[in-house]
Formats: C-alpha cells, sequence, structure tokens
C-alpha cells in the first residue's frame, strides 16, 4: 500500500475491507466528518453513530486506541441492547461500530471502555456485576476487544485513511461522483402525505440542480405533533439515506459529501423528531420513512401522472427472538427475522412449525416455541395489508411491542412477498 | 561399429515390451478446472519406511480447463496418457468441487415429495431469496394415515404425467410400508425425512435428492476412468471407497451434502494434520474461489438454497473480492467492478472464449506466466491472446469520462491492497502469518511471506496427505 495513493471512486472496496469484520460501523475524521459508512443490519445507525461520535468528542478527548460506549436511546443510542462503540485510531481516524448486544438491560451513558487499548476494569466490573448475565458480557466485550486489535496489523491503510490529504481526495471523489449521479435522475418536488397510528405523516422532496440550492431537500414540515409514538431525527436520518443512496446507486460513498447535499427539515417534537426512552418506535418510524422517501423520489422519476401513484404503506416487520431461561453465552440465544414486501428472512431455531405452507397466495405458517421465549416485535402494520401481511399471536393481531411466549402460544402468519 | 550398436538397442526397444510404472492418479475435479497428477506408486505407499517423506516430483501433470471440454473427454485423454506412458494405474485418489458448479441453480426439478397437508413448499421460508429445491408441480399432499395402493399408483401417474424423467420422491412423514414399496417398485429413488426436523436437515434431504442425478452421472464417469481399481474420493474428513458408496443405496443417497464440501474439507484436514500449524485461518486463491477457511465449528451451511444442516470443523467465508466479477464501464462513465459473477461458461477471458473483462483478467501477465496455468488455458497463440486482453483493457480505460480515472493497473493493485488486507486481517485472529493454497495463490503471497510462492497444484497435496497417511 502506497502512501501516497490518490483514491478513486474504487477505493470503497479498501474502506470496506477496512471495515470488513464490523457490521453496522462509520469512519470518521479528525474534524468531525463522516469517511464511509455501512449499515448491514435492517435497522440503518449511519446518523446514530455520527451523533455519538459527535457527543463523545465535545465532552471527552480520545486518545489513540480509547474508546467509549454507550446505549442511551435519547442521546444518540437506539435501544438498551444496542452497544455503540466510538473508538480513536489516532487522532485524525475515529471509528464507530454499533452492535446488538441482548444481555444488556441497562441505560449506559457515554462511558470509558478502552484507555490506550487496555480495558476499563474498573467499568466493566460494575457493568457485569449488576447484570444477571455477566459471563455474557464479558464474552461479548472480549469479542470486541478483538476486533480492534487487527488495526496493529494495517498500518499502511490508517496512515493513508488518517492522511488529510486523503481524505480531501476521497470526498472530492465522492463529490464529483454524486454529481455525476443526481444528473441521471430527474428533478422535481413531491409531495405526500398518510395517516398511521393517528399520526399525518406528511413529506415534501425536493430535487434540484440549481447552484445555489442544496440538492436534496426532505421536509417533514406538518407532521403530526409526536405523542405515544415517535422516533429521534437520528433515527429518521439513517433510513432516508440509505434509500437515497439505493434511489442514486451510491453504495459504498455513504460519506459528508452526500451528508453536506441532503437539508433534512424535522419539525421539532413532531413524530420524527421526538426520541422515545426505550426505542421502542425506532424500526416502524424508519421504515414509514423510508417508504415515503422511496414513493417520493419514484414519483420524482415517474412520467405518468402524479395523482395516479397515490401509495400507502405495506406491513413489513423485523422481530428478534431471546431464548429465557437460558445461560448460554452463544448469540444462537437471540435469533433475528425479517419480514418485507420482498424478502422473508426468518430462522427455526427456536420454533417448532405447526403448519408451514407456500403456495401462490403467499406462506401461512403457524409456530410455536420450543421453550420459552421472549420477542421483540417491531414494524408497520399497515391497515391495507392486513389480509395479506400480518402476525397473529393466539389469533391476535400483533404490533410493535415485546412479547412473553409459553410453548402453548401460537404464532400465525401470512405474509405474501 | 556405431551404426551396429544403434540397429541393436533399437531391435532390444522394438521385441521388449516396456516396463510399465505402477501409479497413483490424483485428481482433482473443480467446479472450472481438472487437475490430474500421477505419481510414483512404490514412493508413496512406501513413505513409512522412508526418512525422508518429502513429496516425490509428480511423474506426469496436467491441467484442463472444464468449459472447453465435458468431463467424460478429458477422462478420455487421461485415458490416453495412462496407455501412451505405459502407467499402470493402481489406485485414484479424489478432491472434488465440481458439484459448487451447481451454485447458481434451482435444484430440485425431477424430485417429488409427498407430504403431509399444511407443510407444501416451504423450505426456502428461511429466505425467500434463496434458490429453490423443489419443483411445486411435483408436490403431492395428503393427510397423515394409511394411504391405499391404488391411491398411490395413481399418485405415481399424475407425476410421471407432469415429469417422465422424475425418478426421486422424498417422502415426508409416512411410515406405512406400502408408501415406500409403490414409490420403489415405480423405478424411484427414495429419500425420507420428517417435517418436524430443523428446516435445515429438510433442506439437506432435498439437496441430496436434487442432486443426485449428477452426482450419479458424475461417479459413473470416475469409474469408467479408473475402471474398477481402487478409487477414494475425500469427504467428511476421509477418503471413501467409491466403488463401496455405489453399492450402498443409503450412503450414496446421503453424499452430496458432504460431496460438494469435498474440496474445502480436504484442504481444512490437510492443514490440521500438519503439525507446524495447527490453529490457522487458511486462504485459498484459484480460478474459480478467493476464500477463507477458519477453524470455527459450525452447525449448519448458508448455501444458496438456504441453511442446510451440515456439521463441520471449519466455515468458510467468501473474500469480498471474487475472481470473476465483471470489469465494466458504469452509467457514469467510471470503471467499475459488477457486483455479482459472470457465469462459468464463458469464463475469463485468459481463457480465450470471454467477451467480458473479469478480476483475474487484470492479473493475466502473471498468470500467462506460469506455464502450468497457461497450458491449461489452451490457447494456441500466447502473443495474440495477450494483446486481445491488453486491448479490451485499454478499451476500457478509454471508455472513462470522469474527472478522475484509474488505469487498470491502478485497480490491480487496489484489489491487490484489499485481498491482502482482508488476508491479514483473518490471518490475525489465529498466528501472524497465512497459510496459502489455490494455483492463484502466488499473485497475492509473496509481500505476505507465504510459505508457498510457487503455484499451487492440488495433485500435489492429495500425494502430500496420501504420504503423510502413510507415514502414520
Amino acid at each position: 500500500m502506497k502512501i501516497n495513493h490518490t483514491p478513486s471512486h474504487l477505493d470503497r472496496l479498501l474502506l470496506a475491507t477496512f471495515l470488513n469484520r464490523f457490521g453496522n460501523s462509520s469512519l470518521f475524521t479528525g474534524k468531525g466528518d463522516l469517511l464511509f459508512s455501512q449499515d448491514p443490519d435492517p435497522l440503518k445507525t449511519t446518523t446514530s453513530r455520527l451523533v455519538c461520535f459527535q457527543l463523545v468528542k465535545k465532552y471527552l478527548k480520545l486518545q489513540p486506541q480509547s474508546a467509549v460506549i454507550c446505549n442511551d436511546p435519547q442521546n444518540g443510542g437506539t435501544d438498551l441492547h444496542r452497544l455503540f462503540f466510538i473508538y480513536c485510531i489516532n487522532e485524525n481516524l475515529y471509528l464507530v461500530w454499533d452492535q446488538t448486544c441482548p444481555w444488556l438491560d441497562l441505560k449506559i451513558p457515554p462511558t470509558p471502555w478502552l484507555d490506550k487499548g487496555v480495558e476499563n476494569s474498573f467499568i466493566l466490573d460494575a457493568l457485569f456485576s449488576a447484570s444477571k448475565n455477566s459471563d455474557q458480557l464479558k464474552l461479548f466485550f472480549s469479542k470486541q476487544l478483538q476486533l480492534t486489535l487487527n488495526f496493529k496489523k494495517t498500518t499502511d491503510m490508517i496512515a493513508l485513511f488518517s492522511s488529510e490529504k486523503y481524505q480531501r481526495d476521497w470526498f472530492k471523489v465522492c463529490s464529483q461522483l454524486l454529481t455525476d449521479k443526481l444528473k441521471l435522475r430527474a428533478e422535481g418536488d413531491v409531495q405526500k402525505t398518510i395517516q398511521y397510528k393517528n399520526n399525518t405523516f406528511k413529506i415534501r422532496i425536493l430535487i434540484t440542480e440549481k447552484q445555489q440550492l442544496v440538492p436534496i431537500t426532505i421536509d417533514f414540515s406538518g407532521t403530526s405533533a409526536a405523542q405515544e409514538v415517535s422516533a429521534a431525527t437520528h433515527i429518521v436520518e439513517s433510513g432516508l439515506l440509505v434509500e437515497l443512496i439505493k434511489y442514486y446507486g451510491l453504495e459504498g460513498y455513504l460519506c459528508q459529501p452526500l451528508l453536506n447535499a441532503m437539508k433534512l427539515v424535522l419539525p421539532p417534537k413532531s413524530v420524527v423528531a421526538k426520541s422515545h426512552p426505550e426505542g421502542l418506535y425506532n424500526f416502524e418510524l424508519q421504515k414509514i420513512s423510508r417508504q415515503l422517501i422511496k414513493q417520493c423520489l419514484v414519483e420524482t422519476n415517474s412520467f405518468q401522472k402524479k395523482e395516479t401513484k397515490k401509495k400507502s404503506l405495506y406491513s413489513t416487520y423485523f422481530f428478534t427472538t431471546k431464548l429465557l431461561d437460558t445461560t448460554s453465552t452463544e448469540l444462537e440465544i437471540f435469533q433475528n427475522n425479517y419480514f418485507s414486501n420482498s424478502r422473508v428472512q426468518m430462522s427455526d431455531a427456536h420454533f417448532n412449525f405447526v403448519k408451514l405452507q407456500n403456495r401462490d397466495k403467499g406462506y401461512l405458517c403457524t409456530f410455536k416455541p420450543r421453550q420459552p421465549i421472549e420477542l421483540f416485535f417491531r414494524g408497520i402494520t399497515s391497515g391495507d395489508d392486513q389480509d395479506v401481511r400480518c402476525f397473529k399471536l393466539n389469533n391476535k393481531l400483533m404490533t410493535t411491542g415485546n412479547y412473553s411466549l409459553t410453548t402453548d402460544d401460537s404464532v400465525e402468519i401470512t405474509w405474501v412477498t | 561399429m556405431a551404426q551396429l550398436i544403434m540397429t541393436q538397442a533399437l531391435k532390444q526397444e522394438i521385441s521388449t515390451p516396456a516396463i510399465s510404472t505402477q501409479v497413483i492418479l490424483s485428481l482433482f475435479i473443480g467446479e472450472t478446472y481438472v487437475e490430474v497428477g500421477f505419481f510414483d506408486y512404490n514412493y508413496i505407499t512406501d513413505a513409512k519406511s522412508k526418512k525422508n517423506k518429502q513429496l516425490s516430483k509428480a511423474l506426469f501433470t496436467q491441467l484442463y480447463y472444464l468449459p472447453h471440454q465435458s468431463l467424460k473427454s478429458i477422462f478420455a485423454q487421461v485415458k490416453k496418457i495412462i496407455a501412451e506412458k505405459n502407467f499402470e494405474l493402481n489406485e485414484t485418489y479424489i478432491v472434488s468441487r465440481y458439484l459448487e458448479r451447481l451454485q447458481n441453480f434451482r435444484l430440485g426439478g425431477s424430485v417429488a415429495q409427498l407430504i403431509s397437508a399444511g407443510f407444501e413448499n416451504s423450505t426456502h421460508f428461511g429466505n425467500s431469496l434463496s434458490l429453490s429445491l423443489a419443483n411445486p408441480s411435483l408436490i403431492i399432499s395428503k393427510n397423515l394415515g394409511a394411504i391405499s395402493d391404488e391411491d398411490l399408483q395413481k399418485d405415481v401417474e399424475h407425476i410421471k404425467k407432469i415429469n417422465p424423467d422424475c425418478d426421486k420422491i422424498i417422502i415426508y412423514d409416512f411410515q406405512e410400508t406400502n408408501v415406500n414399496e409403490i414409490f420403489a417398485k415405480n423405478g424411484f429413488q427414495i429419500f425420507n425425512c420428517s417435517t418436524s426436523d430443523p428446516s435445515a436437515k429438510v433442506r439437506k434431504t432435498m439437496f441430496n435428492a436434487g442432486v443426485s442425478g449428477t452426482q450419479k452421472e458424475f461417479f459413473s464417469d470416475i469409474l469408467e476412468l479408473t475402471q474398477n481399481t481402487p478409487t477414494a474420493i475425500w469427504f467428511d474428513g476421509k477418503w471413501n471407497d467409491l466403488i463401496e458408496i455405489q453399492s450402498l443405496p443409503e450412503q450414496l443417497a446421503k453424499c452430496a451434502m458432504p460431496l460438494y464440501m469435498s474440496g474445502v474439507d480436504f484442504l481444512f484436514h490437510l492443514n490440521k494434520s500438519t503439525p507446524d500449524h495447527p490453529k490457522r485461518a487458511q486462504f485459498h486463491i484459484d480460478f474459480d474461489n478467493w476464500e477463507v477457511i477458519k477453524q470455527i465449528k459450525s452447525k449448519s451451511w448458508k448455501s444458496p438454497w438456504g441453511e442446510i444442516q451440515f456439521e463441520s470443523e471449519f466455515t468458510k467465508e467468501t473474500l469480498s473480492i471474487s475472481p470473476r466479477q465483471e470489469i465494466l464501464i458504469d452509467e457514469t462513465s467510471r470503471l467499475q467492478i459488477s457486483k455479482n459473477s459472470i457465469s462459468t461458461e464463458t469464463g475469463p477471458f485468459i481463457a480465450g472464449r470471454s467477451v467480458k473483462s473479469v478480476v483475474i483478467d487484470l492479473f493475466s501477465d502473471e498468470i500467462l506466466n506460469q506455464p502450468g496455468l497457461y497450458k491449461m488455458i489452451g490457447s494456441p497463440d500466447l502473443a495474440a491472446l495477450n494483446t486481445k486482453i491488453k486491448s479490451q483493457f485499454k478499451a476500457l480505460e478509454n471508455g472513462q469520462k470522469s474527472e478522475i480515472q484509474i488505469s487498470c493497473k491502478e485497480l490491480k493493485n487496489l484489489i491487490s491492497d484489499s485481498v491482502q488486507t482482508r488476508i491479514s486481517f483473518d490471518g490475525f485472529e489465529s498466528v501472524n502469518s497465512s497459510l496459502m493454497s489455490g494455483n492463484l495463490a502466488f499473485l497475492f503471497s509473496s509481500k505476505l511471506n507465504s510459505e508457498n510462492n510457487d503455484c499451487y497444484f492440488w495433485s500435489n497435496s492429495i500425494a502430500q496427505q496420501l504420504i503423510h497417511r502413510a507415514s502414520l
């Protein structure tokens, strides 16, 4: 690896390889700009990581190979089960990643975890002793520490990514790419309003090539004030970013120039701009905003009359099952399942199927837990979809929430992809 | 006088039959290439008595590129070599990745299913994006309980009407003896399974059934080559007697899944048996796969057809870049690497027939410099092939219209850096250096201080394993 290497758009390969062993993760420059980001999980968290990073950077001076952890849903986090790691590779390069940790059940404000590569035993002991899952937590943190050790093997690459010249050049490459991609798609101004769970979601997207204006404006003005259902701005923004990237074919280029090209208006204290203490509705509201912007973007580029393009939301769920009464340290006790309009991904590790069919009308299945489980059920329950896409627990419709299931309970799924 | 001696020698050669050499055939049958190596039978089997257990040089090796010819025709050429070289084939040892060529295809097109009502066509429920293992039109669902012979016969006729070639059936849950009997009587190969099994186990049975036709043909081609001489094929961590397996229908019905994993399983065990390297991640880089094999126990395999039950001591992951990803100009007129790999049938440019440049074409200088590899590709005119590859890349470079442009050489360096970084990351987990195999490993190994900078040959690894086994 040459330290004087000038980046091209294909440097996304190097950056992706660098973050290969991390899931949802981002690299930041010393100035706080987003260098690279990836979000393989169903819940997208790029802006959440940005918020966590800025929060830590503002109040704490991180030394190289030092790291802070946090999970507070009201301060950049998403929910108690997702832990954010803010790691200083060197003063010009920071890594933030988040990882699901099913054994966490307490709120962690920004807390020092690593000090120059050494774990903060005082903090960890306090954390482990406060939890009934201390063995699982120890293993979890040990695996995260292991991930950071790899950086010792890539000093050349770290030197390259930390170089201010490289960072400037990479942003230039991405800016040009973005400009070219914007030219390939139509300009437009589309508005959409939908009702969901007694809330009004109003979205307007304006895409323009006028030089004095930000190319993409997404405005949620007119959206209902938050009552029971709400999510933080960073949750919504992370979802919007992903849809923009997909629409413009910019996968692998989510970095500062793209953030700068987007102006987001989220009315304070609205449904899309108020964090929920447990992050209960994060997935649901992120998905709603993703579906809305996707419809707007497609409409912007469509030749069809706008009034014929009315669409409602479709149901989509992400649910996690967790085995109760187990002391296993394996992640097998935690299974993720995902149902969307185009995809079904489900593990039967915790269930026995009583019925399981795939016919013209889609999947019809009924399952019973093999042993008691906790089910964290998140997603959109669309009224229009209820006959073709729904989950029923003992014949009652399931919506976002946490459920405890025994072996006598029965979950029925109807799903058309 | 000199003329007289020559004549006598010539006479002697004509009148005395040449002494044949007893050989072991070491055969690797991959997704796109076949590697043949002949080794001295006595040297390998006598390893126990030898102090020096180093591998002897192969008596003869040859690589064949599969998309250019069928397996049958390659085996015919191998037979010819045996005759020409006056080899006496004593034993054959085979490692296979041949079934991996199925990885982009739906399976089970000619497999019927008799299933209890309520469980129809459910195998890809785990991941709806995975490839299908079932033919929905050949699924018969019935309520559990006794089924009359007449009804079963009608089902047979129904299946044959839809697909006359269908000769395999998976029977779920039905325990009545007449069910198996009627289908067996009508020439069906029977696979039994239960709907209460985990879906990964059900998928394993479906995979075995779906692949059994290809497997049968594959085994038959091999046995035609080896002509009743002892023939062993590697899977499940050991050599398996192919003639014996052929005579055991129950075992035969279960071996598709382990056979699919034969190559990776062999590499893992070869490494495991080397005392100096007990817990290394190993990297395999060849024409078909760029992958890392780790010593991590696994209960299932995340296959293109969904999760399939397969217990192993290893897991394999593909590296972030694959050898057959296409190099192209994208919609913004930039040089790009495609997301997906192109099919094996046209193959890379260096194979001579392609119209698309792929990642390994970037390394054509190095590959075509390796005599063994060049011979495999079999192009009659190396210079013309080189010119063709270079001009194709030149055209791609010139197709760029963006302000910042990249040369194919820079792209090649970027790919090398990316692969090497990944190797150093995964290698670090166990020990500091990396263990490499595969006929293209030399492309990335020199900087990593790998032990094997020469071109890798599967046939050598097979012989090495046999020597190790003999010396135990």
